[in-house]
Order: C-alpha cells, then structure tokens, then sequence
C-alpha cells in the first residue's frame, strides 16, 4: 500500500512537471533568443521594431526634419493620426504598436511638440460612427486645424500575401507620411519592408 | 485455467463485433446535440454542445489544443453565434478555424493520405472544400459590417480575394471554379464603401453569373453614372438594360447622393451534411453463395466486405425565405447564393474518389485477413476462418467514414439592398417556412453611410 502510494505521489509530481510553464525572455534573460523565432506570420515586436525604426531614422534624416522642423523659431505642433491597416491581416494591436512607437520617437526628439493623443480618441470614435474615412487627406486637413496642428504623422501598412505550394508568405510595407496640415500636401513619405512567411 | 484456442477466438470475435456494431463515433455523431438544438432555434444550447466537445466552459474560450476537428468546430460555433447576433465572438472563432486550417492546408500529412487508403476515411487531416472556404471570408465581412468595422471587413475582403486566388491556381481546382458570388457581392459592396469604386465594380461584375439581381443593377448603374471605369462584362450588362429599356430612366444621377443605403443579408437553413454509410456488398454475394453452394466458408469470407464512406444529405430546413419590410414598405429579397447547391456539386465531383478510396479499403483489410487466416490456420485448422473474420471486423470498426464538413453553414445566401434616406429605420424581416418568426431590427444609416443587418438562421 506505501508503495502504491509512493507511485501515485511519483506520478502526481510527474505529471504536474508536464504542464505549462511561463518563461521570461529577451535581452537580460536566460532567454534571450526567446524573441528571436517568427510564431506566425503576422507582425510581431522584433518586426514592428524594425519597421518603425527604419522609418523613424528616415525621417530624422529628412529635408523636412533638418531643414524646416529644426530649423523653425519654436518646435511646430505635431498631431499623429491612426495607422491604417491596408493588410489581408486583422493587426489592430500592431497598429496600435507602430503608432505608440513613432509617438514615443517624436515625443524624445523634442524638436517638435505632440498633440495629446487622449484628445483625438473621441473625436475619431465620432467620426468612425458617422462613417466618415478619417484617412481621407481632406478630413485629416480640417482636423489638423482644429487641433491646431502644422503637421499630421499617419501612414499606413500594406501587405502582398501569396502561397505556392506549401509555402505561405506575406511581405509588409509601413509608409510613414508626413502631412502639412495648411496646404494638405504629403512632405514626408518613407516606406520600409518585412517578409513573413510560413513553410510546409 | 488457460481457454481453449477456438474459445479464446470465439470471445475476440464476439468482442471485435460488438466494438464493430459501437463503431467511433464520426463527426455527425459527435455534433448531433448541437444540431438538435439548433434545429429547433436554441442556438445558445447548440453552441453550449460545442462547447462541451471543445473542453470550454464559455463561447469567449477558444480551444487550448487545436487537435483533430477543433478548427472545424469552432467554426460551427461561429455561425452559431451568428445567428445569435455575437458577432465580435462569431468574427474571432472565424478567424482563429481560419488560421487553423491554413496552417493544416501547408503542413504534409503523409500518413493521413496513405492512411485514408489503407484504414479509415478519416485518417487524412480536414480540408475545407473551396465552396466552404470562401464562404469563411464571406461570412466573416457580414460579422464586422454588423460591427460597423469596415477596415475588418475589408482585412476578409482581401482575404476572400487570396484565398480565391489560390483555388483557381490550383491544379486540383481548377476545373471547378466555385461559384463565390457570395463573397464577391459582399467584397464589392466593402470595397465601394471604402471608397474604391474601381475595384468593387470588378467584385460585383463577378456576381453577375447570380442573374439581374436588383440588389446589383442599382450600385453598378450608380457607380458607372459617376464614371468609374466599368469593364468589359459589366458594360455588356448595362447595354442589355438599356436594350430592355426597363431601368435606364431610373438610372441613379452622377450627382453625390446625400442618402444612404441597408444591406440586408440573410443566410437561411443549412448546407447537406454528410452521415456515415457502410455498404455491405460481401453479404448479398454470401448469402446467395450459401444457398447455391451450403459452404458456410463462403460466409466468412464475404461477410464483412463492408465499403464503408459518407454520404451526403440535405436537412429538412425550418427556414426557407423571409421577406423584408423598410419603414413599411416591401422590398425584394433575392437569392444570391445556393450554398447547399454548391456543396453538392462538389460532393459529386470527389464522390468517385472516396468511393474508390473505400474500396481500397476493403481490398486492404481483405489482404490482412487472409494472412491472418493463413498464419492462424497453420497451428490449427478451424482457428483460421475465425480469427480473419475477427482481423476484418476489427478493421471494418477502426474504417471511419469522414463525415467532417461545415454543417451550420447556410444553405442559401439571399439580399436586399435599398437606398434610405439618412437615420433610423425600422426594418422587419418575417422568416418564412415551418416555424415563422418576424423580427424587427432598428437600423441606423448616417449621411451618404450605410447600414448593415445580418441575420443568419441555420436551421
């Protein structure tokens, strides 16, 4: 009976050494390749980072930053608008993602000052309800004024998606744009690619 | 005390034929709960018996491991929750089976296909056939314009548009194009909305093969009024109604209209399913043998030639049309779609292969039973018949037909589109057929917006 016993308890522990065990990962870790590995191929942080950087340091060596941003008397007011999602994937969280990480480059550069966010979240659930496009330059340009902002950050991620075979694979684009908010014209436009794919 | 041989091969064969009559359970087996509530409009209890088969306690719990069916599942319960107007749940479930089964399209299922040869119908992982899988993308633009999301329904729409494209590229499918005028209306009707004329002109030139429905005249004469590039099939569409002369004075102005516009959508009854069928063509041949010949050999030989596979059937349906009612006024509700049609088509198309795949079957098990029947008979004589038949009945048990396919989806997709002017409307839709029911929705269409009703009932 002891030994019976003493097998339950072996294979009670035994078992509860099979189930889910959570993991720390990333620089500083025991693990730090844990974010190394694509999971699927949708956007995750090591690509988001990517795609923002390479965006975020064309625009820092744009004309538009070195000659007019900060060369201008006072830091002109910036206002950033929702990325759009131009995908064949449901990326929501990612945009949110990309747009957080290009608020925090232009937030630190201090050459320009950021409209508050928290300011344009109502407005965008308005216009949203009366199905207003709110990528539309002109909507962006009568917004752009009424927040009293010079230049509107938006953009947008595109992706190419095909398979052949036993091979799926999505190429991104996020197109960063700078818009001008008295004339309407697009100042800034840099584009920046990741591959993702999925194998058989 | 130890049986005697031919005892011990008695009691294995009484087993293995008792574990033959039981069989496994086949996917139709599995789900019939949920149909049976289903079928008398209790969706809730149906997606709480997919639930259950899932190993969830709640329609917000997706599946932990996405094992055997599970994708397919969870795209029952998708259109479950549908019908139940939980479209945020319905568009995730969908989502999620679609990645799934993405993931199962790309992985090698060596085994599976040799399997599916030697042992059971079931044994290869599940494919969604093309009419299924496009309806998948289809259905899940209505949950997110029933959301009002039209960048997720536009995300399906793209998504709809790739998986078309693979189909018709691929060899296997490419004789038999599916109809999809489902998805290519609402992908038009997406793509206007998101202010790409050009493109959802494409889209709804590809619905055309559905007949002039009115729900296609008035957008196509509207956008093609504004100008927007028309190509060759639609331009030959609208010379055909200039012929007829019926609509042309009714064409729409080129001028921005200020109203707005309901899309109706409604997916009624349910596609065929498949149920298992076992055909016992050894018997027949036995039994006659018998009473020519007296050799009761003949009987153990033949008796199990079972060929077991699915076999498709259509549901009595307790929905079979509605009408549609705007601020008290009819308008024509149109088929867009006979989902239950194309899955049997292409049902008939595969049908010579899963029968020849079950007569492989057959012959296979026929082989390893008299190699049973020769070794067994080696030590002694009378054990050999027994223990073949024992060997084939066991085999004919573990044969599971595949009876895997997209039950609650709706056998037929129909439209009603009409232009309001912009606000509240009050839009009541009577569901006809066995158990009518009349719903009425309150529909709200912002200036030069639109308003989208689904009503999903597969039963």
């Amino acid at each position: 009976m002891p030994a019976l016993s003493l097998v339950l308890i072996a294979t009670l522990v035994m078992l509860a050494g099979c189930g889910p065990k959570a993991v720390r990962g990333g620089p500083g870790t025991d693990n730090p390749q844990l974010d190394k590995p694509a999971m699927s191929v949708t956007l995750d942080l090591a690509d988001i980072e990517y795609l923002v950087s390479e965006n975020t340091k064309a625009l820092s060596a744009s004309p538009l930053w070195t000659r007019i941003i900060m060369r201008a008397p006072a830091p002109p007011t910036v206002a950033i608008w929702p990325i759009r999602n131009a995908t064949s994937q449901h990326i929501d969280d990612q945009l949110a993602a990309i747009l957080s990480s290009v608020e925090t480059f232009l937030v630190n550069s201090a050459d320009v000052r950021m409209v508050s966010r928290e300011n344009q979240r109502e407005l965008i659930e308005e216009l949203r309800s009366r199905q207003v496009d709110i990528y539309d330059p002109a909507t962006i340009g009568k917004l752009g004024r009424q927040l009293g902002a010079q230049y509107f950050v938006t953009g947008k991620v595109t992706s190419v998606e095909e398979r052949f075979r036993r091979t799926r694979r999505v190429q991104y684009s996020l197109i960063l744009q700078v818009l001008e908010v008295e004339t309407g014209r697009i100042v800034f436009q840099n584009e920046a690619s990741r591959s993702k794919a999925l194998k058989g | 005390m130890a049986a005697p041989p031919r005892g011990r091969l008695h009691r294995w064969a009484v087993i293995l034929c008792a574990l033959w009559v039981g069989g496994c359970a086949t996917y139709t087996d599995k789900l019939r709960q949920s149909h049976t509530a289903a079928q008398r409009g209790d969706y809730e209890a149906g997606v709480r018996a997919l639930n259950d088969i899932l190993d969830v306690t709640s329609p917000e719990q997706l599946p932990d491991e996405w094992k055997a069916s599970k994708p397919l599942i969870v795209l029952e319960r998708a259109m479950l929750l549908q019908a139940q107007g939980q479209y945020k749940w319905s568009a995730r479930d969908m989502s999620a089976a679609e990645a799934e089964l993405e993931f199962l399209d790309l992985k090698q299922d060596t085994a599976g296909s040799i399997g599916k040869y030697i042992y059971s119908d079931s044994a290869r992982t599940y494919k969604a056939q093309p009419a299924e899988r496009l309806a998948l993308n289809a259905l899940n633009m209505l949950n997110y314009l029933a959301m009002d999301d039209l960048q997720g329904a536009s995300v399906e729409a793209r998504r709809f548009t790739i998986a078309r494209e693979y189909m018709e590229s691929s060899l296997e499918n490419s004789k038999k194009r599916s109809g999809g005028a489902f998805g290519s209306y609402v992908a038009g009707f997406v793509f206007e909305k998101s202010g790409e004329p050009g493109r959802a002109l494409r889209y709804y030139a590809e619905t055309l093969g559905a007949g002039d429905l009115q729900a296609l005249r008035e957008p196509v004469l509207r956008l093609s009024a504004q100008g927007h590039y028309v190509g060759q099939e639609l331009k030959a569409y609208l010379r055909k109604l200039e012929e007829s002369g019926s609509d042309v004075k009714n064409t729409p102005s080129a001028a921005p209209d200020p109203n707005g516009e309901i899309l109706i959508m409604l997916g009624l009854g349910r596609v065929p399913y498949k149920i298992p069928k076992r055909m016992a063509i050894g018997a027949a041949v036995a039994y006659a043998g018998l009473w020519v010949t007296g050799d009761a050999d003949i009987l153990t030989r033949s008796i199990f030639k079972f060929v077991a596979y699915p076999e498709l059937v259509t549901p009595e349906s307790e929905v079979t049309g509605a009408t549609v009612n705007v601020n008290g006024q009819d308008w024509p509700v149109e088929l867009l779609t006979d989902l239950a049609a194309e899955i049997s088509r292409e049902y008939e198309t595969i049908k010579p292969r899963i029968i020849a795949a079950a007569l492989t079957r057959m012959i296979a098990r026929a082989a390893a039973a008299e190699s049973v029947r020769y070794l067994a008979g080696k030590k002694e004589k009378a054990a050999g018949p027994l223990a073949a038949l024992a060997t084939e009945a066991a085999l004919v048990a573990l044969d599971k037909p595949d009876t895997r396919s997209w039950t609650f989806l709706p056998g037929k997709i129909y439209i009603s589109r009409t232009r309001v002017e912009p606000g509240q409307h009050d839009v009541r839709i009577e569901l006809l057929g066995k158990t009518r029911q009349t719903r009425t929705i309150q529909v709200n269409v912002p200036p030069e917006g639109f308003g989208v009703a689904v009503i999903t009932e597969p039963r």
